[in-house]
This record gives C-alpha cells, sequence and structure tokens, in this order.
C-alpha cells in the first residue's frame, strides 16, 4: 500500500503549490494576485500542521500505516510555510530584510507568523533519521515544537482576521486543534511507534 | 510624461463606449444561443427592480489623470461591501441579484431650509452628469482609478440649502437584511454610517455617483447613489444611500465606532500615518503590473493634495487622522 500511496499523496500535498503557480502563470488568480498567492500558501501551511497533528488520531481510527508519512506532511507544511513568508517578503518588501525585521518589531500579526515558522525551522532540520539517532529522546522533546508553533499560526491567523472579526476560519482551526490535543493516544506515557 | 502623449479624453470616452457597444452585442447573441430571450430577461430584471448596468451619459469633469483607470472586471469585482458578506468576491457573487435599486428614495434632511425625498429619476436629473476618474485608496492598501459618473455634492446642497447651524454631514446606507445578507455579521453597526465635515461635503471634488464607466452603478458598486470623496481611505465614500443629514455635530461613523483607534473621523490619506496594524506608505494598484512590481508609493491627501490640503491648514493630521 505504502509503495503505490506515496506519489499519490505527494501529488495531493504538492498539487495546491502547483495549482497557485499555474493559476499565477496565466494570471488567473483575481484582481490581487498578491493576496491570493499569500492567503493561498498560508491557508495551506495552516491545513498541513493541523493534519500533522491530527495524524496520530486518524491513524488510530482509521488507518494506522498512515503514521509512516508524517514526515512528509511536515515537510510540506513547512515548505508551504517558507514560500509564505518569501511570497510576504517580496511582495510587500521587495526583499528588503530590514523592512521586513522593522514589520516585525512593529506588528503582533507578523511577528507571530515569523515565530511560527522560527519555531518549526529546527524540527525541518531533524526530520532526517540521522537527527533522530543523534538526539534520541530530546528529539521528542524538541519536536513537541509543533504545539506552540500551531498555536501561534492559528494566532497569526486570527489577527489577519480581526479586521472583519470574522473568526470562522481560526476557530475552526483551534477547535481542530483541541479535538486533537483532548484525544491524543497514550498521553500519560511514553510513546512508541 | 507630457500631457500630449495621453489619449485625449474624447477618443477614451469614445473607446469605452464602443466597448460597453461590443461586449452588450456580445451578451445579447450569447443569451439568445442559450435559447434566452432578452427581452424578457431585462424585463425579469426591471421587475424585479434589481441594478442592472444602463448607459449613461456625461461630460468629462474633474481634474484631468494620468493614471490608467481599472479594468471594469477588477472595478466591479474586487469590493468591500459588508453587507454582502466580508470577502472581496462576496459583493459581485451575492449584490446584483438581491439588491433591489428601483424603487429608491433617498432622504435629504435635517438642518435644513427644504428638505427633500428624491426618487431615482430625480437624483438623474438634478444636475448635468459629469464623468471624473478618480484615484481610490482603500484603507488596506490597494488602490484603483475609477471614471465615476455623478455630480458635485454642492448641487444636491443648494437644493436643499442647508442652515448655518449645520456643521457636518451625515450619509446613511440601505440596511435591508431582505436584500443584504452580511448584515447579520457582527463586524459593523448597521446600518452603515458615515460623515463629512461641512466643507469637505461642498468641496468640489466631493461627488455624489451615480455611475461607473459610463454606465448606471453595479449593486456591488453602491447602486443606485453612493458618495465618492478620493482623497479620503475608500470607506468614508459609502455606497447606496438612503439618507443624507445635516447636522450640527460630529456624526458617529460606523468604522470608528467598531474600532475608533484604528479609524477616524477624518480617515484623509495619508502615507505619514500609520494604520495600528500596517504602514499606510505604499499601495498596491490593482490590475496593473506584474506580480512582481513594487508597491507604489502613497500620496498624501490620495494625490488630491493641492485641491483639498487647505481644508486641513493647522490641523495636526497625525491626531486627527
Amino acid at each position: 500500500m505504502q509503495v503505490t500511496f506515496k506519489p499519490v499523496l505527494w501529488i495531493w500535498l504538492a498539487g495546491p503549490f502547483f495549482e497557485l503557480g499555474v493559476r499565477a502563470l496565466f494570471q488567473q488568480l483575481g484582481p490581487n494576485p498578491q493576496e491570493a498567492l499569500l492567503r493561498g500558501l498560508g491557508q495551506q501551511t495552516l491545513v498541513l500542521l493541523l493534519l500533522v497533528v491530527a495524524m496520530p488520531f486518524l491513524a488510530r481510527w482509521l488507518v494506522p500505516s498512515i503514521l509512516v508519512f508524517r514526515r512528509m506532511v511536515g515537510l510540506f507544511a513547512f515548505f508551504y510555510a517558507s514560500i509564505h513568508l518569501l511570497a510576504f517578503w517580496v511582495f510587500e518588501h521587495g526583499l528588503v530584510l530590514s523592512d521586513l525585521l522593522h514589520d516585525a518589531l512593529t506588528r503582533p500579526f507578523v511577528a507571530v507568523g515569523l515565530g511560527s515558522l522560527a519555531l518549526l525551522a529546527p524540527l525541518a532540520l531533524t526530520s532526517n533519521r540521522f537527527s533522530m539517532r543523534r538526539l534520541g529522546p530530546r528529539w521528542k522533546l524538541l519536536h513537541r515544537l509543533i504545539w506552540p508553533a500551531l498555536g501561534f499560526g492559528i494566532l497569526h491567523y486570527a489577527l489577519h482576521k480581526s479586521g472583519k472579526n470574522d473568526f470562522d476560519g481560526p476557530l475552526l482551526a483551534a477547535a481542530v486543534l483541541l479535538v486533537v490535543v483532548l484525544t491524543r493516544p497514550n498521553r500519560a506515557g511514553a510513546r512508541t511507534g | 510624461m507630457v500631457s500630449s502623449e495621453i489619449t485625449p479624453e474624447r477618443v477614451f470616452l469614445q473607446r469605452r463606449s464602443l466597448l460597453a457597444r461590443g461586449s452588450s452585442v456580445a451578451i445579447a447573441s450569447a443569451s439568445t444561443a442559450l435559447l434566452a430571450s432578452p427581452d424578457r430577461a431585462q424585463a425579469n430584471q426591471k421587475s424585479r427592480g434589481l441594478a442592472d448596468p444602463q448607459p449613461l451619459s456625461a461630460r468629462p469633469g474633474g481634474p484631468p489623470l494620468v493614471d490608467k483607470p481599472t479594468a471594469w472586471e477588477d472595478v466591479t469585482g474586487y469590493n468591500n461591501f459588508y453587507e454582502f458578506g466580508t470577502d472581496k468576491a462576496d459583493p459581485q457573487r451575492v449584490a446584483p441579484s438581491r439588491l433591489r435599486v428601483s424603487p429608491w428614495t433617498l432622504r435629504v434632511d435635517g438642518l435644513v431650509a427644504k428638505p427633500l425625498t428624491l426618487d431615482l429619476d430625480d437624483l438623474r436629473g438634478l444636475a448635468p452628469l459629469e464623468e471624473r476618474v478618480y484615484r481610490m485608496r482603500c484603507v488596506e492598501g490597494w488602490s484603483m482609478v475609477i471614471p465615476w459618473v455623478g455630480y458635485p455634492l454642492t448641487a444636491l446642497m443648494r437644493r436643499v440649502d442647508p442652515l448655518g447651524s449645520a456643521k457636518f454631514v451625515e450619509f446613511t446606507s440601505l440596511a435591508d437584511a431582505s436584500m443584504m445578507p452580511g448584515l447579520s455579521s457582527r463586524v459593523l453597526e448597521w446600518p452603515y454610517r458615515e460623515g463629512l465635515r461641512m466643507d469637505e461635503a461642498a468641496h468640489p471634488l466631493t461627488l455624489l455617483s451615480l455611475g461607473l464607466y459610463g454606465k448606471t452603478l453595479t449593486a456591488q458598486n453602491g447602486a443606485p447613489v453612493r458618495l465618492v470623496v478620493p482623497w479620503k481611505y475608500g470607506f468614508k465614500s459609502a455606497k447606496s444611500l438612503v439618507r443624507i443629514r445635516f447636522v450640527d455635530r460630529q456624526p458617529a461613523t460606523s468604522w470608528n465606532l467598531a474600532a475608533p483607534q484604528e479609524y477616524g473621523f477624518f480617515s484623509n490619506v495619508n502615507p505619514a500615518v500609520p494604520h495600528r496594524r500596517w504602514s499606510q506608505a505604499t499601495e498596491r494598484r490593482i490590475g496593473e503590473d506584474g506580480l512582481f512590481s513594487p508597491r507604489r508609493p502613497t500620496l498624501p491627501f490620495n494625490g488630491y493634495a493641492e485641491e483639498v490640503a487647505s481644508l486641513y491648514r493647522g490641523m495636526d493630521l497625525k491626531t486627527f487622522f
């Protein structure tokens, strides 16, 4: 199953990236393409981060073997987050670092988003087998950073939506997170597998 | 750029009416192809009182503008009109089939000698229609260039004859839940209200708009009658007006009530005064340039400083933002 499922999952995960790319190329992103790209990439980041933390839950109730794909989903989440930042930096600041930093210092919305990505970076860097062996039990500890990263991500989304007082999306994300947290398998003991 | 390089306005206007004619032919033939009678469709729309953009002739007016008008598709497809939803695609999706503009009445009253109730015909006949190509800067950091059709608000003010005690003007938009699903959201206090100081309302740039791109206003752009104040952020230009009231004190305005620290009463376009949550120094011109073009600098008073800066002489624009 793994052998056939992996490429399918890869295509599903990469799909939104290619879709946005093709729509950008053919000018099908609407009147404000920069905004459409930023929002599309941000939304996909959040969806995949939620999927990463929900996978043990899904594995327990649906297909146990999906856990082997968790790294791939996590790396795609980091990929979308990175492109999201890059797009923001290009569109808003023309890749001027000082402008980005000034923005981060003056706007909580930007700071929280950057914070989330900063927490995800070490997870992506240590997602290989070598790091797992090297870090041993500390690896699991380190990878608990996914929780604050996701919390910051949802807060970033909520701050973005606060101007229109429209919290449906952020509340939905928070609800998914809450369900996952409350139903975590083996919450007390150490996890195996 | 020298002005001789710019397409003369008359040629430009003809080009647009040619385009409009071409597209209505295309629409007519398309609906014939779909075996629908265009006449019946139009009659249906009329009987339901929906805003169906009709040609509206106007002579050129206002200060000349070198900026290229934003495409019709963008002007009518990317709107903030929360009464029809907060997503910028919502107004185009929802408003045309819901907003009934006929019959319509605009009540003009308050501190005036001759209060008036105007219907659409009254409004269209009140003063000669002008086409005014204005920049429109949204507080969110994007901008458009829009060829409005209308006349200066002063034309209406002369009819009602404001009293000396009138110091401000309050504008109220329609709030009808049977047409406007967005009213169920709690983003703003409904009805949508905006306001101007008397001298701002009487400024020759302040427009009462009945049309757009040589046609009557589309529903999503604020049919059948709206305000346009080009040197202020877009939200000051209230749509689908049902009441204009002359008052003696500064009226409460919807966005100011929702977030007073973010949206001031004046809300003049000002690159030097950032919004609480973002800079106002630059803007993204919708539909122009490529994906990677830099944002363009925002101009004080949206480029109308020469005309309007004197209204605010001596005022600290950081305090009165």
